[in-house]
């Protein structure tokens, strides 16, 4: 039995519209929903994983073939963000059972399941504009994700995100009409086959808008401005949703556009440098940061400028490396997230001030968030060392010795602020002020499964290497894509 | 030679796009007030809008119904560019709702709309 891709997409869709009816039925019936969605996601997106993994699918929509019509392209890398996105999501979604952010939870899980669905509507699409649309499906939930809760923090970081994100979309719906303009085609594979025929200048400016555009929705360093204000006035597990989901759809439409679409090996290199300064500069801001969970959304900037660091070499071994490093981040991110959300509801707040001690008052929870921050850090049986270990040896293989050592710089200084993190939540003595309160399954369920998921991948890491690697050849067989989504795929 | 750059609404209709970009980028960047620079940002996209407008768009051409007698391909416009914009209003209307029910909330926390005193988070 295979059902079709594309109820990956129309499902949450249906799901999320009938929510507000679900709760004439029962208050919490939207989010059971949301959660029984997002887990038939992740068994429709890891059964169609093999499959695509053999011969990329592609789905015709209506009858009308490519160029003309929409068509879902399933590629191996885009397949694997699929499932790693809807998992995450399932993930949260257990999380956000007992999760009490606003009163009703139904316009939560609603924007949540529009915020997967856009997600996985980025990663699957096969043709530019509808990229697009789903792009701002998902950035228009998140904004209002951001600033769900009403209060002072989420309302500024909200609007924020918008201004930003509208920018944004004015840059990529320019780019957009540019390679309209000259090609007359939308379809992904079309415009990537024909994308030399472009007059220089235009192509050098599409490019240079989509990017822009791309940068932003991707956090890359010096249009992430807004990434930490985010991080730090949405709700918790919304953040961990955002690092967990929207930023690897954002990567995904980046690298789906650099690589295969206009395949410009300068911009790929600029990639690289902009990765080393997202680096360097969320590394050291994340320093100086006296809330906690400002703090990790720079260090989940500094992991991101990683992965665009590893995308900009672009060999194999450093592609591989990416998406191992999408994985790490992804699961890393939203355990330390939504553990420090846990800690900050019982302390009151997430500054060190308040975090004072908690480890003791809360062992388990602090534990979950000290095994997170080993993982960010590249301990090593925990999966953020593999990770790192072959984005760096790709790097210093690539003579790009210079920006090995900078990145190894700023892990230590990631070592340093982590470490002053867990020596205020461990050395501390006991607070008295915090009443010991019992933490509810739903909380602990996901978080034992993302620890599982950390260990588990820090020691066996050979059972996900077929992944990386026919991902990472995906993303650098340019011609395969074309002549397949062109051509006609594998079946299901 | 002006007059016949003139003829050409092409050129006249791409000046605009150029301007209303220029209009909006220029208010969003300057204007400290939110709602302003919304506007300015709405400005922006009209632009992109009129642009891909002017992309499907062939003087003295019709619009593409085929069930009209007597009509060829050669004698119809570019449908295609029509649709994207109107998703991209679609879009940008959600945008601009969003954004002032947000604002709204901003200047209830805040008092005020000015960018530079809505700077509770930094560093």
């Amino acid at each position: 039995m295979s059902l079709n891709p594309i109820l990956m997409i129309a499902v949450p869709l249906f799901v999320a519209f009938s929510i507000p009816l679900l709760g004439y039925i029962h208050k919490k019936a939207g989010l059971y929903a949301m959660s029984a969605t997002l887990l038939f996601n992740t068994f429709l997106s890891f059964s169609t994983l093999p499959h695509a993994f053999e011969k990329p699918i592609r789905v015709i929509i209506a009858g009308y073939k490519p160029p003309f019509g929409i068509n879902l392209a399933i590629t191996p890398f885009s397949i694997f963000l699929a499932c790693l996105i809807s998992l995450m999501g399932f993930i949260v979604s257990i999380y956000l059972l007992k999760d009490e952010t606003t009163e009703t939870q139904e316009k939560f899980s609603m924007l949540i399941l529009l915020v997967v669905m856009g997600a996985t509507g980025i990663v699957l699409t096969g043709d530019i504009f509808n990229m697009f649309v789903f792009l701002e499906i998902m950035s228009i939930s998140s904004y209002a994700l951001t600033s769900i809760r009403k209060d002072r923090k989420g309302s500024e970081a909200g609007i924020k995100f918008l201004l930003v994100g509208s920018i944004s979309s004015t840059f990529l719906l320019l780019g957009i009409a540019i390679i309209y303009n000259q090609l007359g085609t939308l379809n992904m594979a079309d415009i990537a086959r024909r994308f030399s025929q472009m007059n220089p200048k235009l192509a050098f400016a599409a490019v240079s808008f989509l990017f822009l555009g791309l940068g932003i929705e991707s956090e890359m360093f010096p249009l992430n401005a807004w990434a930490p204000d985010v991080y730090q006035g949405a709700p918790a597990p919304v953040a961990a949703l955002f690092s967990a989901v929207t930023v690897k759809a954002g990567l995904y439409a980046m690298i789906r556009f650099l690589y295969t679409i206009s395949n410009n090996s300068s911009f790929i290199k600029l990639l690289m440098l902009f990765g080393i300064a997202t680096v360097i500069v969320s590394e050291l801001s994340a320093l100086k940061q006296t809330d906690v969970k400002r703090m990790l959304g720079y260090s989940s900037l500094g992991q991101i400028g990683v992965i665009l660091f590893a995308v900009g070499i672009g060999t194999k071994t450093a592609l591989e490396g990416a998406v191992f490093h999408f994985v790490n981040h992804a699961v890393l991110k939203a355990t330390m997230f939504l553990s420090i959300g846990l800690l900050a509801k019982y302390a009151g707040g997430s500054s060190f001030e308040e975090l004072k001690g908690i480890g003791k008052k809360y062992p388990f929870l602090a534990g979950v968030f000290a095994i997170g921050a080993l993982g960010v850090m590249g301990f090593p049986p925990l999966n953020g060392f593999m990770s790192k270990l072959m984005i760096l040896t790709a790097a210093a293989k690539a003579e790009h010795v210079v920006l090995v050592m900078l990145v190894l710089a700023a892990s230590v200084v990631e070592g340093f602020y982590y470490f002053r993190v867990l020596q205020v939540m461990f050395r501390e003595p006991e607070p008295t002020r915090i009443e010991k309160r019992s933490v509810s399954l739903a909380f602990v369920i996901p978080l034992v499964v993302l620890v599982g998921m950390i260990v588990g991948i820090g020691l066996f890491p050979g059972v996900l290497m077929p992944y990386f690697k026919g991902a990472a050849m995906d993303i650098l067989s340019r011609g395969d894509y074309i002549s397949v989504m062109l051509s006609g795929g594998g079946a299901l | 030679m002006i007059e016949r750059f003139l003829m050409n609404t092409h050129y006249i209709v791409l000046i605009g796009v150029i301007l209303l970009l220029i209009i909006g980028f220029f208010g969003a960047l300057t204007k400290r007030n939110l709602i302003k620079i919304l506007i300015a940002l709405g400005i922006a996209d009209t632009g992109v809008n009129l642009f891909f407008i002017t992309i499907g768009y062939i003087s003295g051409k019709t619009a593409p119904i085929f069930s009209k007698n007597g009509l060829t391909a050669s004698q119809m416009v570019d449908p295609v560019p029509q649709a994207l914009v109107l998703t991209a209003i679609v879009i940008g209307v959600a945008v601009l709702a969003l954004g002032l029910s947000i604002i709204i909330r901003v200047y209830e926390h805040y008092g005020t709309l000015n960018v530079s005193r809505i700077k509770r988070m930094r560093g």
